[in-house]
């Protein structure tokens, strides 16, 4: 048996013959698990390039530390979601990085510039898209994009091209011409998207984008994320919502109570907590069983002994839990402030 | 926020290019485009200017019957002169009047609106400098004033036709209700810039007004009670308190009549205001003599209009200076 693969962890109702009890998890949590925020878990002293690096990065209000000494580093080309409950400070986060918010404390930089004093330089690289919709309801879509264009200071003859490129990117075209009232949320919420990209940033920071949307257009969503990452483009998303974040994000970084408790690929975040991926395969018998590995590497080599090794053909392999849910529960305590 | 900061933040958004700052602030500016085409959209400007045209009509009438009866059933052809000014000065007047309601309401909402739709931090995110901006909201809200001064020139033309008006009083009155709209709308916007709520921002810009409109009246009848109980013989309030009163600038800026005899003057606010300023500025002279102990002339010093030009230039420099130092980012807490 490899190492890393913990063979059933239990077996559904379905399954005729229930497998034998599973040998006990190899990889066990480790015991600072417990106190996530004694030790902080981060890569960001590892990452080589990063187009967003913070370092102790602070910001007061009163004696109340909304983002107290995060440490953290984007690395360019990912999708890097940050996560935490409500007040957890991303927000304040986000917004010191794109040079809305001046720290009171450490050190930003994005693409080497300081945004609390060079935010032009930074704007001209970054996207934002607030929680809020921030949209002018008195505009056509069109006109709506017309006018970011023109606060960018994009030449006049490259709006329609541009503007056609972004309805399409974000599927808006047929509502080019209507009123940005008649929009649905999550229509809007494509058209905010499309504004943070009039300027063709490298980087895109994107605040709930998902909050408020159907099912389907938080699919949309995920699939535009993906194809603007495809673009080259480094998108930093929050979200209280793990589900959302856990399937698109290459690199995440939780927080809570204005600390940065992890950071990391959430693999290697996993891995240092010990927090297994569980997965579920059903076979051509119509057996179900559960198993946890500790990576992408056991889970491959999982499938790889099942399809070759077991009797039984395999019929539907899937991860089944939120691996980043147990590391989220793992590392936070539910610290409101 | 320290000196170095405010510079710090507007150099954030400073453009690589040297730019003539105030030329590009007008010209091509997204805000003012925005703006402008927002508020001539749908019906809603129609029935505002019918209703603007409808109370400044309502005004001519009114002052036209008024003048009637004060002059009987035949006006005296050498008095037409007077009755065509008194009817240009009241609608005048009445325009004022609606300015000092209509830009509170224009430019109150102009930042904490951006703030309530989510707007303004999008905005700020853009190549934009506060500085643009804030003058976009300002020049949009001025040009919508111009638009309405415009329509409502038919109506200021009826004096003509009576005769005693000259292109060059229309310029001039015109010109300082239109500066009157500018100025008050500058302090209205960095109300706006600085509070968090519309409904606030619009309580404390109708206070503004008001207090514009009518406070230097109250600070000369406080002047006034003080002289009294003092036993002076002649109450004497200086004239200088009315610098910052749109309707004292406006009756000063207009011609005095012919021969500058205060019983030859209009029978308007504006007329009773300029007997107000002479009498006020002829206390002073009856106080001083030349050398051959003749009572020196009136105007001892700057007419009370170019008092308002030049307090009110400093008003629309700081507020635009304030307002934008208002929505600069990095702003030290979230807005």
């Amino acid at each position: 048996m490899n190492d890393d693969l913990n063979f059933p962890a239990s077996s559904e109702a379905s399954s005729p013959v229930p497998p034998p009890p599973p040998p006990p998890p190899v990889t066990a949590k480790p015991s600072t698990v417990s106190t996530p925020t004694q030790a902080v878990l981060s890569e960001a002293a590892h990452v080589e390039d990063a187009i967003v690096r913070t370092t102790s990065l602070t910001k007061m209000y009163g004696p109340l530390p909304a983002v107290g000494e995060v440490t953290l580093a984007v690395p360019r080309g990912s999708i890097y979601g940050l996560i935490g409950p409500n007040g957890a400070g991303k927000t304040t986060l986000m917004t010191m990085v794109a040079s809305l918010l001046r720290p009171s404390a450490g050190s930003v930089s994005v693409d080497g510039h300081d945004p609390a004093v060079d935010s032009g330089a930074v704007r001209r690289i970054t996207g934002y898209m607030p929680d809020g919709l921030g949209v002018y309801e008195g505009l056509d879509v069109g006109g709506y994009l017309e006018f970011f264009a023109a606060a960018y200071e994009i030449p006049r003859g490259e709006w329609p091209s541009l503007i056609d490129g972004l309805l399409e990117l974000v599927d808006l075209e047929v509502k080019r011409d209507a009123a940005v009232n008649s929009l649905s949320r999550g229509m809007k919420q494509r058209l905010s998207l499309a504004r943070a990209l009039v300027h063709d940033p490298q980087l895109l920071i994107l605040d709930e984008p998902a909050s408020g949307l159907d099912p389907r257009a938080r699919i949309e969503l995920r699939e535009l994320l993906w194809a603007l990452q495809g673009m080259g483009k480094t998108i930093i998303v929050s979200s209280h919502i793990l589900s959302e974040l856990q399937e698109i994000c290459t690199h995440v970084g939780i927080m809570e109570a204005g600390r940065m408790l992890a950071e990391g690929s959430p693999d290697d975040i996993g891995q240092r907590l010990g927090a297994l991926r569980k997965l579920k395969v059903r076979f051509s018998d119509g057996t179900e069983e559960e198993f946890e590995v500790v990576d992408k590497t056991a889970q491959i080599e999982l499938l790889r002994r099942l399809v070759n090794d077991d009797e039984r053909d395999v019929l539907e392999f899937r991860e089944m839990s939120a691996g980043l849910e147990d590391v989220f529960m793992n590392v936070t305590k539910g610290i409101v402030q | 926020m320290s000196e170095i900061e405010i510079e710090q933040s507007e150099k954030g958004t400073e453009h690589s290019e040297p730019r003539l700052s105030l030329g590009v602030s007008f010209r091509n500016n997204p805000v003012l485009r925005r703006e402008l085409i927002e508020r001539v959209r749908g019906v809603k400007v129609v029935v505002f200017v019918t209703l603007w045209l409808a109370l400044l009509t309502l005004i001519l009438v009114l002052a036209y019957q008024g003048i009637s009866l004060n002059e009987g059933q035949e006006i005296d052809v050498a008095s037409l002169g007077r009755v065509g000014r008194e009817l240009y000065e009241w609608v005048l007047f009445g325009m004022l009047v609606l300015v000092l309601f209509l830009v509170p309401g224009l430019t109150a909402g102009a930042i904490t609106g951006e703030r309530e739709r989510q707007t303004l931090v999008p905005l700020q995110m853009t190549m934009m400098r506060p500085r643009d901006i804030i003058i976009g909201k300002l020049s949009a809200a001025l040009a919508f004033l111009v638009f309405l001064v415009v329509a409502a020139l038919p109506l200021l033309a009826v004096s003509f036709l009576v005769g005693g008006v000259t292109f060059f009083d229309m310029f001039r009155g015109l010109g300082m209700l239109l500066f009157t709209g500018l100025v008050l709308g500058s302090v209205c916007v960095w109300i706006s810039a600085t509070l968090r709520r519309t409904t606030g921002a619009t309580v404390v810009a109708y206070g503004l007004s008001f207090f514009f409109a009518v406070g230097s009246f109250f600070g000369l009848i406080a002047f006034a009670i003080t002289d009294a109980s003092r036993g002076v013989d002649e109450v004497n309030p200086p004239a200088e308190l009315l610098s910052l009163n749109p309707v004292a600038a406006i009756a000063d800026v207009l011609p005095r009549s012919a021969n500058n005899r205060f019983s030859d003057d209009t029978i308007t606010p504006f007329g009773g205001l300029r007997t107000a300023i002479d009498e006020l500025d002829n206390n002073d002279r009856f106080e001083n003599f030349d050398e051959n102990g003749v009572p020196l002339n009136r105007n001892r010093g700057p007419r009370i209009w170019i008092y308002y030009v030049v307090v009110g230039l400093v008003l629309l420099v700081v507020s635009i200076r304030q307002a934008s130092v208002a929505v600069a980012t990095p702003a030290d807490s979230e807005r």
